[in-house]
């Protein structure tokens, strides 16, 4: 799926970079940082409520491309500056991560 | 490698100067139950006292009351425009500041800042004389302080920053420090070493094990210890990463790495750690993987093989 996908599904972007052309391979939800770091897969999106600046540092170590904020959690100013200046998009939802796992695990076909 | 050294250094430096001000009390520093004289006695006592204790001043007392303090200065000025028979009353100041023992000597360095007195009368809590204290004492008592406490910290600094860490045939080698609770700089040392790794072109693989490796490692750091370094080395055939910190130690290393176990407060889960993953996961990516903690501190040393671990990555 693309990232421009993801407001088709009524996410909202909170970063200026939507990377709306970059072609998403697969997802992973979790909360546990240690956890998605070694688990989650590369060039994916992380369904999360973890809106925190620590999460940016582990996308970027995982290969994480795009940050799915669930539950419309708010999102720290230094979250979303750490997330521009690592290139990492990121999106908010009201939707909890098992609905908003479902939706995007749909769209990847998986 | 110097230069952190250094910085190491000048930080502990800081922080035992002001330890020394803050903790040292100004009875440790004073001189204790000195002579006393009376205002009614000659000034020719006065000075045969001071001269047998070899003191600049001392403090003039009526029964158990201090009333006052005769100094060297008084006495020249007897000697010049007086005679030594005179009673002391006539040449002490009267105009007397007290420190008390409990006190800083922050209070102490204060005092010799505020006032022009080079010597001021100690009391105790009973407001009894116990001492007197000059800026003489005040600097010999610090000194002796920071001796002892840098002593302390240079046998940390060795243990930190070890020279036989650097392996001769390393083709890199950086010493990274870690304070604790620094959540703001957390994963500034991984960074760092993600760059250097992606400048020499490092398969993603190798560099996503060892980024996990370092994170995980420098959030320990940050989460529990007392601070310390992180030590990265570009060996032939491996990555190696050395964690060292200050303290406290784990009480239970088979815990510790044990997949979920953890010790982290609340807050720190509240952060997305402390899921009791760190040490597990670190230890998942090594090809090598040496622990080793006591109370004065816990030491993790780590390689990953530069070749040979492709099937690992994902």
């Amino acid at each position: 799926m693309k990232v421009s996908d993801l407001k088709e599904l009524g996410y909202k972007a909170e970063t200026t970079k939507e990377m709306e052309d970059f072609e998403l391979k697969a997802g992973y939800t979790g909360d546990l940082l240690s956890d998605v770091m070694a688990n989650a897969p590369s060039d994916s999106i992380l369904i999360t409520i973890q809106a925190h600046k620590n999460t940016i540092a582990v996308a970027t170590l995982a290969g994480i491309r795009v940050i799915l904020i669930c539950n419309n959690r708010a999102i720290p100013s230094d979250m979303i500056e750490a997330a521009e200046k690592e290139n990492v998009a990121i999106y908010k939802t009201p939707r909890t991560q098992f609905e908003a796992s479902a939706e995007v695990a749909a769209r990847l076909g998986k | 490698m110097g230069n952190l050294n250094n910085l190491l250094f000048i930080n502990d430096f800081h922080e035992v100067l002001l330890e020394s001000i803050y903790t040292v009390r100004v009875r440790e520093a004073m001189f204790a139950n000195p002579l006393t004289i009376a205002p009614d006695d000659t000034m020719l006592k006065a000075k045969t006292r001071m001269k047998e204790q070899g003191m600049s001043g001392i403090p003039v007392v009526m029964k158990t009351r201090l009333v006052g303090v005769l100094s060297i200065n008084d006495i020249l000025e007897c000697l010049e425009h007086g005679s030594l028979d005179d009673p002391v009353s006539k040449y002490m100041s009267r105009d007397v500041v007290l420190l008390e023992e409990d006190m800083p000597i922050s209070f102490a360095i204060n005092y010799f800042n505020k006032y022009s007195f080079r010597r001021f009368p100690v009391i105790n809590k009973n407001k009894e004389l116990t001492g007197i204290i000059t800026a003489r004492d005040l600097t010999a008592a610090m000194l002796k302080n920071i001796n002892f406490q840098l002593q302390k910290y240079d046998k940390l600094n060795m243990r930190l920053g070890d020279p036989e860490e650097f392996l001769p045939e390393a083709e890199l080698f950086r010493q990274f420090i870690v304070h604790k609770y620094d959540f703001e700089n957390a994963g500034k040392v991984t960074s760092e070493i993600k760059k250097i790794l992606k400048e020499k072109r490092y398969p993603q693989s190798i560099i996503r094990r060892i980024s996990i490796a370092a994170y995980e490692l420098e959030i320990n750091l940050v989460v529990h210890s007392n601070g310390g370094l992180l030590i990265f080395q570009i060996l032939p055939d491996s990555l190696m990463l050395i964690s060292r910190d200050k303290g406290p130690g784990i009480p239970d290393l088979q815990k510790a790495l044990t997949d979920g176990f953890s010790t982290a407060s609340e807050w720190i889960r509240s952060q997305g750690f402390g899921a009791g993953m760190g040490l597990p996961n670190v230890k998942r990516v090594s090809n090598d993987f040496q622990i080793s903690s006591d109370n004065t501190g816990t030491e993790v040393k780590i390689t990953i093989n530069k070749i040979g671990n492709e099937d690992e990555s994902k």
